[in-house]
């Protein structure tokens, strides 16, 4: 009787959480389906349902440009984070070479510093070299962000990653950058994957280094339309949770499609029983 | 093909002594084991023969080459890993191609080779599958085979063994020797297996803490054991260890007076008696046997074939009857035993070393 109880409450604490969890969502995604004149309070099902608000967000919030300019950024930085991290990540995890510690915890050191108290001096910086309102200039410190954690990352997959297998690529004659592409990237895909997702995810919904990198306003990034178009037309909820849904669509969409990496057992079956 | 020479190979990890002085000369073609318990230096010395460590000291020849500083795969070896380590994203076949292929060796040879090492270890109709698919007997030859077509110098066997089932490992022991045989490929093989090691090994080299404690033929190992440690690791169940004194040239602990067989002046104030269960058979008066020796049973293996029973002598010693077919014995009830003379081992207290004993060899 004890573990049907129990189970009960597991399910029903579960089911509680998913919903407080899924509220605000559902919420977003109802109220976005209203058109722009309804008048919305609390979870209402859209009536007329209508994509309206969708087109005018659009057109207002110049997504159609942001978005270009934030899928230009995200994937340069991704690629960029991602063939550096696995390079230092190898690095750290596998090899021994003098100063290695020292050099870790100068990488680590990036991952602990606060962003906001670096981030002014580096607009100071960026704007002597014209590099403020360039994609550049988020590129460059959202990647050396990135790495700082794509280092720690890896390190730790790499260091994890049996070692009898690095010994037998090296025996079998591989080099240490064959052993890497050869044996260990693709070894460790679900762990690098994971690290493309989460960058992806912190690059595209960056929000202040985009608005003091590009205060110009000559270039925008989705998440910076977001702001402006927030502030002019703060009082029209359906058209921010369109332009919201509009934003966050391409995190969900890159999170859908590399989710199943994550889950598939590459590791299984590689060393014993 | 080639020989492999230790020549006093020494291996620190910091302050730890992983493998001390290591001589020990493998000619070309010998199934040489290297064998001894966790810590024993065993898996470091074919760490060092691989490359995979550095030497602290000495040097390791493969053939006539100083291997000292020439990295792993430059060494012109084969590994295969305890826990066969094979390239989870790779089918089989690229598992064992890649070696090859990393040697740039022609494609329509790599496809020769891997067939051919396929149908030496019957996994041809493996060659498209991945290791996840693969039961760990199967994976155990796959990693052999990828050995097996890199046609290297030395064999190099990291307990290849040891994550098999006890029917699957004794079946692919007798597969790992044939091959050798027929390859006639120079291999060290570790393992912590005696029954292993006297059973693949052409010679033995058993370890203890870093040092090589004794090198021969699986039958010198077992029939003249250098020593307590080799006397009581070699031998399944072990070797019956009793501390004596002599008394001339009988041995006496309690009640217990034992002929050595040896001369009064070659033998210490202390000795160590060593009787294999084969040595110690319940009592009869008709085959020679020194005793009768009266003994508690402590416990009571019966194999079938034979039971060993272990007694416990009333001053503490303790040994192990073998008894042939099923012996009807309780525990805490007394037998009588004796001992075959010519299974008698001496060892100096001191030191552990034997004693030479003249067993009427």
């Amino acid at each position: 009787m004890t573990g049907t109880f129990e189970r009960a409450i597991n399910y029903g604490l579960l089911i509680f959480f998913s919903l407080l969890a899924l509220a605000p969502i559902v919420g977003v995604v109802m109220t976005a389906f209203h058109g722009p004149d309804a008048l919305v309070s609390g979870l209402e099902v859209p009536d007329p349902f209508t994509v309206e608000s969708f087109r005018i967000a659009w057109t207002e919030g110049s997504f159609g440009s942001s978005l270009v300019t934030s899928a230009v950024i995200t994937l340069t930085t991704v690629a960029f984070s991602t063939v550096f991290s696995v390079l230092t990540g190898y690095a750290f995890g596998t090899m021994r070479f003098r100063g290695a510690t020292v050099l870790f915890y100068i990488f680590l050191f990036g991952l602990l510093m606060p962003f906001e108290a670096t981030v002014i001096p580096l607009y100071f910086d960026f704007r002597r070299i014209g590099l403020t309102d360039t994609v550049w200039g988020v590129i460059l410190p959202s990647t050396a962000l990135s790495i700082a954690f794509g280092t720690f990352w890896m390190r730790a997959f790499f260091r994890s990653a049996p070692r009898s297998l690095m010994e037998a690529a090296r025996i079998d004659g591989a080099s240490s950058l064959g052993i890497l592409l050869r044996v260990l990237v693709p070894y460790g895909r679900p762990a690098i994957l994971t690290m493309v997702v989460l960058v992806f995810m912190w690059t595209w919904n960056d929000f202040l280094l985009s608005l003091v990198m590009l205060s110009g306003q000559n270039i925008l990034t989705a998440p910076l339309s977001l702001a402006f178009f927030q502030s002019q037309r703060t009082t029209d909820i359906q058209l921010l949770a369109a332009a919201s849904i509009i934003v966050a669509f391409p995190v969900l969409v890159v999170y859908v499609f590399l989710q199943r990496h994550f889950i598939r057992g590459m590791v299984s079956g590689s060393l014993k029983g | 093909m080639a020989s492999v020479t230790y020549d006093r190979a020494t291996k620190h990890f910091g302050d730890v002594i992983a493998l001390h002085e290591l001589s020990l000369e493998i000619p070309d073609g010998e199934f040489m084991v290297l064998v001894g318990p966790s810590g024993s230096g065993k898996t470091t010395a074919l760490r060092l023969l691989a490359g995979l460590e550095g030497l602290s000291g000495g040097h390791i020849r493969i053939g006539v080459d100083l291997v000292d500083s020439i990295a792993p795969r430059r060494r012109d070896i084969a590994m295969v890993f305890q826990d066969y380590a094979l390239y989870p994203q790779m089918s089989v076949r690229d598992n064992l191609a890649f070696g090859l292929k990393m040697a740039k060796v022609p494609r329509d040879e790599i496809r020769r080779r891997v067939d051919s090492a396929a149908e030496a270890l019957d996994i041809g109709e493996l060659l498209s599958r991945k290791p996840r698919e693969l039961s760990g007997g199967q994976r155990q030859r796959v990693a052999l085979g990828r050995a097996l077509v890199r046609q290297p110098k030395v064999f190099l066997m990291d307990e290849p063994l040891s994550n098999l089932d006890a029917k699957l490992r004794a079946q692919t022991r007798g597969e790992i020797k044939r091959l050798q045989q027929e390859v006639g490929t120079t291999t060290v093989y570790v393992t912590h297996d005696q029954v292993e090691a006297m059973t693949m090994g052409d010679r033995i080299a058993v370890m203890s803490q870093g040092r090589l404690e004794q090198v021969g033929d699986p039958d010198t190992v077992y029939s003249r054991p250098a020593n307590t440690f080799v006397a009581a690791f070699i031998g399944s169940p072990s070797m019956a260890l009793v501390p004596m004194t002599c008394d001339a040239d009988v041995l006496v602990r309690g009640d217990m007076r034992v002929h050595s067989g040896v001369g009064s002046a070659a033998l210490p104030a202390e000795v160590t008696l060593g009787v294999r269960p084969e040595a110690c058979r319940p009592w009869n008066e008709e085959n020679g046997h020194l005793g009768p020796f009266e003994g508690r049973v402590e416990y009571v293996e019966a194999l079938g074939r034979e039971t060993f029973i272990g007694v416990v002598v009333a001053d503490g010693a303790r040994f192990v009857v073998d008894s042939d077919g099923s012996a009807r014995v309780a525990i805490g009830e007394t037998v009588r035993f004796g001992l075959v003379p010519e299974g008698l081992h001496l060892f100096d207290a001191a030191t552990g070393g034997a004693i030479e004993t003249v067993k009427g060899e």
